[in-house]
């Protein structure tokens, strides 16, 4: 029995509804798309083995093609491919309507690849992403699902972090300071939703900011965390922090000004937002203490579950929660170093590891239900 | 969500438009009439073939390219007459545009796609002393690869 079927019986036991309610409720959920995702997920993947699959036999018969041909044919299957989106648009079939729309997305890529190799541009493949992310990101806000907006989203900030890096133009600002850039990534993923929600509250392009910037988030903790002294001095230099204080101000006034947020959620946000940002000056103060890092780490984690949990989202509070006992654990280990290798150590880790699971599951209700009031 | 068709539409023709763009000025920068042939060598001595890429410096003749070791720069050179800059030169009829990164020039032709089939035929024939890359290159210094020559032989035609 499915998960609506055993509510619809629940409530109909209850009295909240009748039967011919709970067949119209029915009725209602079966047109949604949302109901065959196993169906959407297997044509979705379909549609990626054939992509693969059409790139495979055109890198296989490379010499056999003249380039005419090869960039005529991959033309003409863009302009085939962009008039059945438009017919299953017209004719409201979803499903079919967002996997022609990501073959369509995955074969800009596969030109692109196919323009580099027969010029010989000698491109690097962040490039073809960043490239690839400008010019298909109009069409990615067709999409209905957040798959297709969520890899968008991957490709556009991969793309971007590696070209803050390595591009010539993007020097002068951060100066090849990777903590700036892993610094100001979760805050252009916040300041995107922000916009994402003011403009399209249900858009997969905004569920699709929202996992990017917890990911990046958790992404930027661990860099800072696993920072070598020996790259400390570059991080010195403080021009390469700019956009990411820009970026936060952006951010900060967004949250603010939000009608969907509580006082007590903004201020909950703006204190991970404070937490976030100190390890990243650690450096400039010269403190190089693990137990410091270590500190903040756990305290935005914490407050990223607390916030979670004020939202009602309790699978990701629980998942924060799991990081939040990993980065308790593995502090354990930091602090007594080769005793925690010994079999004592070992045993009494061993120990720990059991203690906090049963701890974890014998109260992470309570603990949801306290988080979620806190913000109250 | 876009709600409207004229959205969509322009949404689709936009990626199509500008990759057909792309491809007319790749073929446009072949069609320059500068044209230069120079010796490449590899990046790994013993063999210039990286999968299907052949990974190669080009020899271009010039002293003191990218004199400073540090950080990422623009920089130019000049064929005729030899000179290198980071600002662009006067009076230069064969002009690269290029980076200086950590003291080497790259300008975006120091690798060349080669087909599986072929990549394996051609293991071993090619070496730095037989090898030069043929490359077209516009008045504003944008270099693009044409062809390879091995032993004097274009690759297109083989």
């Amino acid at each position: 029995m499915s998960k609506l079927e055993k509510n619809l019986k629940d409530w109909i036991d209850h009295g909240f509804i009748n039967s011919s309610q709970a067949q119209r409720i029915r009725d209602h959920e079966a047109l949604k798309p949302g109901n065959s995702w196993i169906l959407s997920g297997l044509l979705i993947l379909g549609a990626l083995i054939i992509s693969v699959g059409v790139i495979s036999l055109i890198a296989a018969h490379w010499n056999q093609i003249p380039h005419l041909v090869k960039l005529g044919g991959d033309f003409l299957l863009l302009v085939g491919l962009a008039t059945a989106i438009l017919h299953t648009w017209e004719t409201q079939k979803k499903i079919q309507f967002e996997v022609l729309l990501l073959s369509f997305l995955l074969f800009c890529l596969a030109s692109i690849g196919l323009i580099s190799q027969i010029y010989h541009t000698g491109g690097e493949f962040y490039q073809a992403l960043m490239l690839w992310s400008l010019i298909t990101s109009a069409a990615t806000l067709g999409a209905r699902q957040v798959l297709i907006p969520w890899l968008w989203t991957g490709a556009f900030l991969a793309g971007l972090v590696c070209t803050a890096l390595d591009a010539v133009i993007m020097e002068p600002i951060f100066h090849k300071n990777h903590l700036a850039v892993f610094m100001a990534t979760p805050l252009l993923c916040m300041g995107l939703l922000v916009v994402s929600k003011r403009l399209s509250r249900e858009a997969g392009l905004t569920r699709a900011f929202q996992s990017w910037t917890l990911t990046c988030s958790l992404f930027a903790l661990v860099v800072v965390e696993i920072q070598t002294p020996s790259n400390l001095e570059s991080h010195r230099i403080l021009s390469a922090y700019l956009p990411a204080y820009f970026l936060t101000a952006f951010a900060v006034m967004g949250i603010w000004k939000s009608f969907e947020y509580r006082r007590s959620q903004k201020i909950l946000l703006m204190l991970i937002i404070v937490a976030f940002l100190i390890p990243f000056h650690l450096s400039l103060l010269k403190v190089s203490a693990s137990i410091a890092y270590a500190t903040f780490t756990i305290l935005v984690l914490g407050l990223i579950s607390i916030f979670l949990a004020s939202l009602k989202a309790r699978k990701l509070f629980q998942w924060f929660l799991f990081f939040l006992g990993m980065r308790f654990l593995i502090l354990y280990f930091q602090a007594l170093g080769g005793l925690a290798t010994t079999g004592t150590g070992l045993v009494v880790s061993g120990g720990i590891i059991i203690g906090m699971t049963m701890i974890w599951n014998k109260h992470k209700d309570s603990l949801a239900t306290w988080a979620e009031g806190w913000s109250k | 969500m876009i709600q409207k068709k004229k959205t969509l539409v322009f949404s689709l023709l936009f990626p199509i438009l500008y990759l057909a763009a792309l491809t007319l000025y790749q073929e446009s920068l072949l069609l320059s009439k500068n044209e230069i042939i120079l010796p490449i060598s590899g990046e790994d001595p013993r063999d210039l073939l990286s999968g299907h890429y052949l990974r190669y410096k080009i020899e271009y003749g010039v002293d003191g390219i990218c004199p400073s070791s540090s950080g990422q720069q623009v920089g130019y050179l000049c064929l005729e007459p030899k000179i290198f800059s980071y600002t662009r030169p006067q009076d230069c009829s064969k002009l690269i545009r290029g980076v200086c990164s950590s003291g080497r020039f790259e300008a975006g032709i120091e690798k060349y796609y080669l087909p599986e089939d072929q990549a394996r035929k051609l293991e071993g024939q090619i070496d730095s002393n037989t090898t030069r890359i043929v490359l077209s290159i516009t008045p504003s210094g944008k270099a693009q690869v044409k062809d390879l020559l091995i032993h004097g032989r274009s690759l297109n035609t083989q």
